[in-house]
């Protein structure tokens, strides 16, 4: 990119500074060549780092234990391949020892060769969506296990009413059935229509979630991870 | 010819009323037993394995019951049919449209087949049929 004007310059440096500061968005860079990793001042706004340059290993200390083998492999499987982005979500420990669950985005810049000449990226704290999300996933599972028990306890006797009905019609007078039966058949089918309606909604309640996320039970029994199945 | 046997397995009694109804509308002549749950026709089966004029030729089988589920009873089917004298047709019949219910069943060695209420003639009609 080229920019004519020192003017033109300065707007674009404060345009970045005021969207860094609007997401609270924490800057980094590698130097691919000694792997040095230099973060704009979020770093320590954000986390609580008080540093701006460090190196990849000062990364791969504060990523969880948990989660850390699965990012750097994930990392490194990207950096070879060729693409351009990779974007993944894993707890970070902050400068007061506390983890939180950032989701990184990286990019690799290539010359006309298809050589990488710089691989930089941001990280953003997303514990706060990650805990809301979670909770709407959570809700949606319980709100589908009610609505499929209600569909349930319904359609059982439901069923039975429609069995009656259909037994009852058959039991028609000179070959005439009644039409008040004729109805109830009717009415209790479009009822049955709807129960299997709402087991069906339901049924898509309990796996729709977040499509791109993936829960993973945790050790403890409870649905506190989450990770992206990308 | 002995009469078919005909046993239904369910908790709802006004459910049972319903599918022996609709046998007997088939105008099949099969004697129609009703046992409230899985239990029951356990122990009468137990009590028979060498009678099979005294064992069911066909078993339809709810899923949701109160003390054995049809799940449970179908376990203790497995068990107990290779001494039985007599090797009945088993017929999964549920209100349930769950597919998982529908896929355990056909997972089953010993089922039939998964019908989903509310029974009809047809249905019985089908169940004879399968069962000849």
């Amino acid at each position: 990119m080229h920019i004519d004007s020192r003017d033109e310059q300065e707007r674009l440096l404060e345009r970045y500074e005021m969207a860094c500061l609007a997401t609270q968005m924490t800057v980094w860079e590698v130097d691919t060549n000694s792997n040095v990793v230099t973060w704009n001042a979020y770093l320590g706004i954000v986390f609580k780092h008080q540093r701006t340059v460090t190196t990849r290993d000062w990364w791969t200390l504060h990523i969880h234990p948990d989660d850390v083998s699965t990012v750097v492999r994930m990392f490194d499987e990207w950096r070879t391949s060729g693409e351009e982005m990779w974007v993944f979500e894993y707890r970070f420990r902050r400068g007061d020892g506390v983890y939180v669950w950032v989701q990184d985005h990286s990019m690799r810049i290539f010359d006309e060769k298809g050589l990488e000449i710089r691989r930089l990226g941001s990280m953003l704290d997303v514990s706060k969506y990650r805990a809301q999300r979670l909770e709407l996933i959570k809700r949606n599972i319980q709100l589908g296990d009610v609505a499929q028990m209600i569909a349930h306890e319904l359609r059982g006797p439901l069923t039975t009413l429609m069995g009656l009905a259909t037994l009852a019609q058959s039991h028609d007078v000179n070959g005439v059935s009644s039409p008040l039966i004729d109805r109830i058949v009717e009415a209790t089918g479009l009822l049955d229509a709807q129960v299997q309606h709402m087991i069906s909604t339901s049924t898509g309640l309990q796996s729709c979630g977040m499509p791109e996320v993936r829960i993973v039970q945790s050790q403890a029994g409870d649905r506190s991870q989450c990770h992206d199945a990308r | 010819m002995p009469r078919r046997t005909i046993a239904i397995v369910d908790d709802d009694r006004i459910s049972s009323f319903v599918i022996q109804r609709m046998f007997e509308s088939t105008e099949c002549t099969a004697h129609v037993v009703c046992y409230s749950g899985g239990r029951a026709l356990l122990n009468h089966m137990q009590e028979h394995v060498l009678d099979p004029d005294e064992l069911p030729d066909l078993i339809t089988l709810d899923i949701y019951m109160p003390i054995s589920t049809g799940w449970e009873v179908l376990k203790e089917l497995e068990v107990l049919l290779p001494s039985l004298s007599k090797t009945p047709v088993i017929y999964m019949l549920s209100s349930s449209t769950d597919p998982k219910d529908a896929d355990m069943a056909l997972h089953s060695p010993i089922v039939e087949r998964y019908m989903i209420k509310p029974v009809s003639r047809e249905m019985c009609t089908t169940m004879l049929h399968l069962s000849n």
